[in-house]
């Protein structure tokens, strides 16, 4: 009877439940189950009789019903579950990314699957959550992580997700955590010295290699297709830059009105790789034109906007760190996809967050809005203006 | 700005300020934003069009429809050059079949075309090899049934990547009939060579295209609406040249070639009122269809090779001086066999061809003949007084203003052709007296067979120059003309009618009773002038000779021109009475002329003459 009243006390929290927040990325997954549809069904091909049906939109669909279940329930958790045990969720992470390397499957040249069975787990994108989880709690007790101690700790934490991830290696998910943590970090009051040479020399680190000429032939390579790609007229169109071409294209030709709802040829006609997927955002771009890209952009910007008002709003500093982690995530992952997409920034593996097919990744984004809802549902919220 | 530094470099805060740290963030999301669709509006509104083009290049094809190139036909109809289809093509995008399928496709095109496992074994391999192209032509020229059983095949299916092609060949039905005038295409379908060169734009089918969707693997998307441009077939080209005439000529000039064995020669049959070729031939010639033949065949050498015509320009020098009023059919000129010019060297011989002393009128001691004399017996020294009478303006005038040293305007002319415009050298080269009495005598002076045909229909058809045309008429596929051949002038001749009547009769002499009467004809009266010119070998004149003749029939009433040329004949024959024929225009390119002329104008129905000579016996 007790746990039935706590539990129906739990679920009357969700009165509160922040819908800034839930339903534009509500909103932003079913753009992805639509255009995931429109990318994974090549209706020419179909009546021509040399595809078969594909059905990840249907397999997405459900992905995000089980993923705002798990939402739920993650928003629903005490949050003292979520910030004491940090450790835990340090631990769990680290088994995951260790099994991965040990009994991991290598797909695209990364071992980064896990399967159980038919189906397949990706341990980079549930470690999101965690390393938000892990590093938040730490900071929470840490508020000042103005000591060196402090700092290498944070180092510390990070790096036990960031090093196994890049053995994988699996860059794209290793190059969004930083930002995270270096948000989360400053956001408790990290030493802006330290936070500024790390960032100096994580920036530093591509462009001096690649000066010195220390770099493998096939990463100068990548290098110059950037570079090309920078300008425009991308170099090496039938080889290493074909992706980033064809992605230009399907970019480039939606104009301002885009082309329709499948009819997108660059993705209908699969000259687009991985375009259910990591470039799922050229899809929309060539459908959907400036004018969707924009829209969806929008949608984007006013889902992280409110997660940072709702951090605004709260004295609590775990839930901020939270928030913070979160937003920088989804805000960092999206930037860099669109980036890759549009070539503006070097080709990395990585998904376009609660949009790209992938039952991990959505799950991964569904648990981080969890997190977001479960601190913005908590009643002391605004007790006062802050102090400080 | 220093204090900002501080502030940044400083930590006083143990948990930033929320306000500024959501400001800071802020800030930080909205330039990314702003970073964000600043590339996006790059790519998808200035550079919009790039992109699209980009995109069109990967997504659609474009495939040729082939139009059938224009034939071409002589004036009566008779096809001599002609597009065929000649049997389709078997043709596989070995990309667009799937690993899995290669075996079975290999199999099942092998049992179609009618052959065994090892080829489909062999098929199979050259598909695997191939995979990563999109075109392998697997049979050429397939026969019919196979083409049938094959399409039958396709529209169910199972053929994926196999596509039917037709291939277009042009033949030449005729072979080498008029071959340097029709020419040749080349591999593509482009023409190289004579009309098919010179109207390539008109004969040229205008290909269609259909612009097919692929998708990645170069696969056509059936379903999609074709953008479809249907071909235009390329012109008719009616030529002037006369089935009929053209077959004597050629007949003709290969007897001239069995007798006389020559290096080169030409006969070229003009319409003497308008300036269209009726028949022209070459020798050596080729056969179009035969890709491999010696490219120096292939030269019309009727306009490409110029050369000294000889005794055939004194017509010309006196022409100028009847125009001038100086002489007269019955003037007198003092006549000597040989004479010297004052400051030329060689003398100006008559030996070998003198007029006959009973001809020859007596007074004051001295020789004189009458200009008919001069003409019949093609004198040099005459001509060579008459040239120094007329001084080198007068001389020079006279050649240049019959077309000599100026392209004829041919259709198949100028320098695409190599047509020669033949060499007159600028007058304040000439020298008194070598290059004036040369000049008259024909030498010193390069003309082309054509412009020497064109020079004698000028004399034929009362003083026009017309240009020569061999383009009858080019109609479209769609019936319409789009080009009609017809006579114009080439320039503005100084020469009369007067005159040019004036001489025909001194011309019809020379057949009936001078140089060339081996061209007597009893059905018709041939007018002209031979010509024999010693050719220029290492640097001077030579034995070996070019002969030639130019004239027209019938005399009275001219209807062909005809020139005669033939370059260096090296048979040696015999007449009735065992002696050697010796090569001069009368002997080597006259009798060729009266049998020309006289099967042609037969062959176009002119009425012969009432034979005089029949009704006296």
């Amino acid at each position: 009877m007790r746990i039935r009243n706590r539990i129906k006390q739990r679920v009357s929290l969700l009165r509160a439940l922040p819908l800034g927040v839930v339903l534009p990325a509500l909103a932003l997954v079913c753009v992805g189950v639509v255009f995931i549809y429109s990318a994974s069904t090549d209706f020419e091909l179909l009546a021509e009789g040399i595809s078969q049906p594909r059905d990840f939109h249907v397999r997405q669909a459900a992905f995000a019903i089980f993923g705002l279940s798990l939402m739920l329930v993650v928003a629903l958790m005490p949050p003292r579950w979520l910030a004491t045990h940090w450790y835990a969720y340090l631990g769990l992470g680290l088994v995951l990314l260790g099994s991965v390397l040990i009994f991991g499957r290598t797909v695209n040249g990364a071992k980064s699957w896990i399967m159980f069975g038919p189906l397949g787990l990706q341990p980079s994108e549930l470690c999101k959550p965690l390393l938000v989880l892990a590093l938040a709690g730490y900071l929470r007790y840490h508020q000042s992580v103005d000591s060196p101690r402090a700092f290498l700790w944070c180092i510390g934490i990070s790096g036990a997700f960031l090093v196994p991830i890049m053995l994988q290696p699996d860059l794209g998910t290793a190059l969004v955590f930083m930002p995270v943590v270096g948000a989360m970090v400053w956001t408790a009051g990290g030493n802006r010295v330290y936070l500024g040479s790390l960032a100096v020399m994580g920036l530093s680190v591509i462009p001096a290699a690649y000066l010195a000429g220390v770099l493998k032939d096939h990463q100068m390579k990548r290098i110059e297709i950037y570079l090309s790609s920078l300008g425009g007229e991308v170099a090496d169109r039938s080889g290493d830059g074909y992706q980033i071409m064809q992605s230009m294209t399907a970019v480039g030709s939606g104009g301002l009105t885009g082309e329709g709802f499948g009819m997108g040829t660059q993705s209908q006609l699969a000259f687009l790789p991985e375009r259910h997927n990591d470039f799922i955002f050229a899809v929309i771009s060539q459908e959907t034109g400036l004018i969707g890209v924009a829209l969806f952009l929008l949608v984007f910007f006013f889902m992280v906007a409110r997660m940072l008002r709702i951090g605004y709003g709260t004295r609590e500093p775990f839930a901020r760190l939270i928030i913070v982690g979160v937003a920088t995530l989804f805000f960092a992952q999206a930037a860099i996809n669109v980036g890759v997409v549009s070539g503006f920034v070097p080709v990395t593996g990585i998904t376009l967050p609660l949009v790209s097919y992938g039952g991990s990744s959505l799950l991964s984004g569904f648990i981080l809005l969890g997190l977001v809802s479960n601190v913005a549902m908590q009643p002391i919220r605004v007790i006062g203006k802050a102090t400080f | 700005m220093a204090r900002a530094l501080l502030w940044m470099l400083s930590d006083r805060g143990l948990i930033r300020s929320p306000r500024r740290a959501a400001a800071w963030g802020l800030g930080v999301i909205v330039i990314l934003m702003f970073g964000l669709t600043g590339r996006l509006y790059s790519l998808q509104v200035m550079h919009h069009d790039d992109y699209l083009v980009q995109r069109n290049a990967n997504s659609t094809r474009s495939v040729s429809l082939p139009g059938t190139r224009g034939g071409i036909y002589t004036a009566d109809n008779v096809s001599l050059a002609q597009t065929t289809f000649s049997g389709a093509s078997i043709v596989v995008n070995p990309r667009a079949v799937p690993g899995g399928e290669r075996a079975e496709l290999a199999t099942r095109l092998a049992g179609l075309l009618g052959h065994d496992g090892d080829y489909a074994r062999k098929l199979e391999e050259q598909l695997y090899q191939r995979r990563d192209k999109a075109y392998y032509c697997v049979q050429y020229e397939t026969p019919l049934e196979n083409i049938e059983r094959i399409q039958a095949s396709l529209r169910l299916g199972e053929l994926p990547g196999v596509e039917i092609r037709n291939i277009e060949t042009r033949r030449y039905p005729l072979g080498n009939f008029a071959s340097q005038i029709v020419g040749f295409v080349g591999r593509d379908m482009e023409g190289l060579e004579g009309v098919e060169r010179a109207l390539e734009s008109w004969l040229a089918a205008r290909p269609g295209t259909r612009v097919t969707m692929v998708d990645a693997l170069g696969r056509p998307i059936e379903g999609m609406d074709d953008a479809v441009q249907q071909p235009m077939d390329g012109a008719r080209v009616d030529l002037t040249l006369n089935s009929g005439v053209q077959a004597i000529v050629e007949d003709e000039l290969r007897t001239a070639i069995e007798r006389w064995d020559p290096v080169s020669a030409t006969i070229v049959v003009m319409e003497t009122h308008s300036g269209a070729i009726l028949g022209i031939a070459n020798y050596p010639s080729f056969d179009p269809n035969d890709r491999n033949g010696d490219p120096a065949s292939r030269k019309n050498t009727a306009i490409t090779d110029a050369f000294e015509p000889g005794s055939m320009i004194k017509p010309i020098i006196y022409a100028r001086a009847f125009e001038k009023g100086l002489l007269t059919p019955d003037s007198l000129i003092e006549y000597d066999v040989e004479l010297k010019v004052q400051g030329r060297r060689k003398l100006v011989s008559d030996k070998g061809h003198e007029i006959l002393p009973e001809a020859r009128i007596q007074r004051n001691g001295r020789e004189y003949v009458t200009v008919r004399q001069a003409i019949v017996h093609s004198s040099n020294t005459c001509v060579a007084r008459v040239g120094m009478m007329l001084g080198i303006n007068e001389v020079h005038d006279a050649v240049t203003g019959v077309g000599f040293a100026q392209r004829t305007g041919f259709d198949m002319g100028g320098t695409r052709f190599g047509e020669s415009p033949g060499i007159i050298r600028k007058k304040s080269d000439w020298t008194v007296p070598n290059s004036l009495v040369s000049v008259c005598m024909g030498y010193e002076i390069q003309v082309t067979p054509l412009q020497m045909l064109n020079c004698f229909n000028t004399l034929a058809n009362g003083g026009h120059v017309y240009k020569p045309y061999v383009i009858r008429s080019v109609t479209g596929a769609d019936k319409k003309v789009l080009h009609q051949g017809q006579p114009r002038e080439l320039l503005d001749c100084w020469m009369s009618e007067q005159t040019a009547l004036a001489l025909r009769p001194l011309l019809a002499d020379v057949v009936s009773e001078g140089t060339a009467r081996n061209a007597l004809l009893p059905q018709y009266q041939i007018a002209g002038k031979t010509g024999t010119a010693h050719k220029v070998k290492d640097g001077q004149y030579s034995a070996d000779k070019i002969c030639s003749f130019v004239g027209f029939a019938p005399a009275e009433d001219p209807v062909i021109s005809i020139i005669v040329v033939v370059n260096e004949a090296r048979g040696r024959n015999v007449n009735k009475y065992g002696w050697r024929i010796r090569h001069y225009g009368g002997t080597v390119a006259a009798p060729t002329v009266a049998r020309v002329v006289l099967r042609t104008l037969k062959h176009l129905g002119v009425p012969e003459r009432a034979t005089v000579t029949e009704t006296e016996e």
